[in-house]
């Protein structure tokens, strides 16, 4: 029962009708079966590894909080979190470093074969191991209470809005909110289903619009000509951000219907001027969660080398992000590619803010726009090697948009229709990025007829039988 | 509160008033399309009266000559192919027609490995079959009827007016602006396969889908039942395959007494300036296919 599946929304309102309708004491154990059922219908084998890892998650936390010795606390939390961890390594990983060891010691020439895992990957398993990580250290830090509930460790992990996509949460903004838990109120449930509303748009009719042409250059390299490939390369960030900002959005729009505010996740990344505010503004829980608990620390114990911890700091943050991403060399290099581009700016901040001050660019808007371009491009670069199952296809892609043009291939219906869905998307993100107080119409009649026009457009131009979320697989 | 209520009743008025009003100007758009595959739709459903229908997905569009048949024979004609259809969509549209009591003389549904075996794509499925017939959901009962029967979800889905013409602007207005000079329904193509083609193995990998054997059984149970000639027909193919489906509906059709022809099989058809490409023949190969098919029908018709 995914967000865009016809079941969520027939059964979305009455989860919010009857979660209004249940006595207050009882709204944690009604969200959690909620949780559970909606995880247990997709996968009810893997629902008990969600348990599991509740289980485990609230047992380390009380652990750690009833430990006084700060040692032993530490070699508590690391224990906890290397056994969060295991199923994640076992089901997503452990192939991954099988392949490797094995391609490896081939290279030397010694043969060896060890047993491959063919289990389907568990949702949501990346999401909730980060959220459960990032708990036990938030408790080691004191940074957050222990919580003392079972079931509202268990809600945090599962809850079915943000289990399977994100946002990833964190426990000090999740758990004063499951405790309180109040009804409803009008404004959220009218906030919700306007960001859900948006959301579908972003998701139907912008993402899996787009994908219809890009899957279909994407998965004929060979037939496709250079000029489609780059097309289809050019518009597969904008699929990606409506697929996973839609979805965090639907995410964000049903939690909210249900009273929880949960943390943004995207911020018009397409407007940034460099990589690093693109990071700022591009799934950001996910970069948050890695600044935090790897960046933050590595750069401290780091801090002699000045510039060059940092940069280090930044390799091995994103090469984590590459790996969280994916369990192939591809996503690995993807990641690195983002570490060096970030480590050139960091390693040149002082110099490029001394050039553009000399010269006044920043308020020009050419160079601003020359910025954002750049920016964009680049990332549409590295996801040729991000998004692609392996280094032969990314580098037959690059080498056929550089060397090999010819006629475009078209799908009329997928590019006139996707080109303006995206545009309706670029419109209310320049507005909102530079005239946030344009359009701001006040009269409710005006914004309720615009957000049903909104709704009609996605059930004339949305693609309804559409595919799977991309950010699902992780 | 009662200004709470007015806006609640506002946003249910105005929705359904700006849904009637999309579906109104779609509907009017595209039941005045006169060209391309919208127009062949529609004539089928709603008003064809042709002694021979021909029925089936992209082949029968480009496979098969009406007028080549229809002077031979005396009689009338149309075909309909549709685009990545397979059997769900053919039966739709040969329920349609008896269902609105017309007989015709024979009924011929065109069919491939795809009417039997599991689609791997977004092609030859149940989906692809009810998205390209919900406009005509209220046109024919029996359309309605098939639809309902795969996907009872579509009942409420089916109340949107604009739901029914969800992502079907580029293809209207394509079928009301240009012109595809077609005859009966019939696409000639023109292009030629290279000479020096060689018939490639392509070996089907997907497995049986039993709704769709249920469907062929459907199919020939209705044509039975009022006495309209069904005859299963096999195109020509410019490659080699191991036709898991073909003969599986071949063995379906012998069970049932229910005549099968597999135009594949046709030494003549081994010529690859007969095809416009692997799967598609030309016009000149066209032009054999429907002597052939004219052929065997005026024996039948005897």
């Amino acid at each position: 029962m995914t967000f865009t599946s016809f079941k969520f929304l027939i059964f979305f309102p009455l989860i919010v009708l009857f979660f209004n309708l249940v006595p207050k004491k009882y709204r944690l154990y009604y969200l959690l079966a909620a949780s559970y059922t909606i995880y247990g219908l997709l996968q009810p084998a893997y629902l008990l590894l969600l348990i599991a890892s509740s289980i485990i998650t609230y047992s380390f936390g009380v652990w750690i909080d009833k430990t006084e010795d700060d040692e032993k606390k530490h070699k508590i939390m690391i224990g906890g979190i290397l056994l969060i961890l295991l199923p994640l390594f076992m089901f997503k990983y452990y192939n991954f470093i099988n392949e490797s060891i094995i391609s490896l010691l081939g290279y030397i020439g010694i043969s060896v074969s060890l047993p491959a895992i063919r289990w389907l990957l568990p949702l949501g398993i990346s999401y909730y191991t980060f959220m459960s990580i990032g708990y036990l250290v938030d408790l080691y830090n004191e940074e957050v209470e222990v919580e003392k509930n079972p079931c509202s460790v268990a809600l945090f992990l599962s809850f079915f809005p943000i289990v399977f996509s994100g946002p990833i949460e964190r426990a000090g903004h999740m758990f004063p909110q499951i405790s309180r838990m109040d009804r409803s109120k009008p404004s959220d449930l009218v906030a919700g289903a306007k960001m859900m509303l948006w959301g579908y748009f972003m998701k139907l009719c912008v993402a899996d619009r787009l994908s219809l042409y890009v899957n279909a250059v994407y998965s004929n390299v060979e037939i496709n000509n250079g000029s489609s490939l780059g097309l289809a390369a050019l518009l597969f960030p904008i699929q990606e951000y409506g697929d996973l900002a839609g979805y965090s959005l639907i995410a964000i729009g049903a939690a909210r219907c249900l009273g929880f505010h949960i943390i943004p996740n995207f911020r018009r990344p397409f407007f940034a001027k460099s990589i690093s505010s693109f990071w700022r503004r591009w799934h950001m829980s996910l970069i948050q969660w890695l600044t935090d608990y790897i960046y933050t620390p590595m750069a401290y114990a780091l801090r002699s080398k000045k510039s060059w911890g940092v940069v280090g700091a930044l390799m091995v943050t994103f090469l984590v992000s590459g790996i969280w991403h994916g369990a192939t060399m591809t996503c690995v290099v993807w990641g690195l590619m983002q570490g060096v581009l970030l480590s050139i700016e960091s390693l040149t901040l002082n110099k490029r803010t001394a050039f553009e001050t000399k010269y006044s660019l920043e308020k020009k808007w050419w160079y601003n726009l020359i910025c954002i371009v750049c920016v964009y491009l680049i990332f549409a670069f590295s996801e040729i090697y991000g998004m692609s199952s392996s280094f032969q296809n990314s580098n037959a892609i690059v080498n056929k948009i550089l060397f090999d043009h010819g006629p475009l291939f078209l799908h009329p219906t997928s590019l006139i229709l996707g080109f303006f869905a995206t545009s309706i998307l670029f419109f209310k993100d320049i507005r909102e990025e530079y005239f946030p107080k344009a359009f701001s119409n006040t009269n409710n009649y005006v914004k309720i007829t615009l957000y049903i026009c909104l709704f009609l457009y996605i059930l004339l131009f949305g693609v309804l039988d559409g595919g799977q979320f991309i950010y699902l697989q992780f | 509160m009662k200004r709470k209520v007015v806006l609640i009743i506002f946003s249910i008025v105005v929705l359904i008033l700006l849904d009637c009003l999309i579906g109104l100007l779609f509907s009017y758009l595209y039941h005045k399309a006169q060209y391309g595959q919208i127009a062949r739709q529609n004539h089928c459903i709603i008003e064809s009266t042709d002694d021979i229908i021909i029925v089936g997905s992209s082949e029968v569009m480009r496979n098969y000559d009406p007028a080549v048949i229809q002077d031979s024979l005396k009689l009338t004609c149309y075909t309909n192919g549709s685009e990545g259809q397979c059997i769900y969509y053919s039966y739709a549209i040969i329920r349609a027609i008896i269902e609105r009591n017309h007989f015709p003389k024979f009924l011929i549904c065109d069919i491939g490995n795809y009417d039997v075996l599991e689609s791997d794509d977004s092609q030859n499925n149940i989906d692809a079959a009810i998205s390209r017939l919900l406009p005509n959901y209220y046109d024919s009962k029996a359309i309605r009827s098939v639809i309902n029967d795969y996907d009872h979800t579509q009942r409420i889905k089916c109340l949107s007016s604009a739901y029914r013409y969800n992502s079907k602007i580029i293809q209207i207005v394509k079928c009301l602006l240009y012109n595809t000079s077609d005859y009966n329904g019939f696409e000639p193509n023109n292009k030629k396969l290279d000479l020096q083609s060689e018939k490639e193995e392509l070996l089907t990998t997907t497995e049986v889908e039993f709704r769709k054997i249920d469907c062929i059984k459907q199919t020939i149970e209705l044509a039975k039942e009022h006495g309209v000639v069904i005859i299963f027909v096999h195109s020509p193919k410019y490659y080699v395959s191991d036709n898991k489906g073909v003969n599986m509906i071949d063995d379906i059709c012998r069970e049932e007494g229910v005549i099968f022809w597999d135009f594949d099989s046709l030494d003549c058809f081994n010529n690859p300036s007969l095809f416009a490409d692997r799967h598609h023949l030309n016009k000149d190969g066209a032009a054999v296919l429907s002597r052939e098919l004219y052929g065997r029908i005026s024996q039948l018709n005897q």
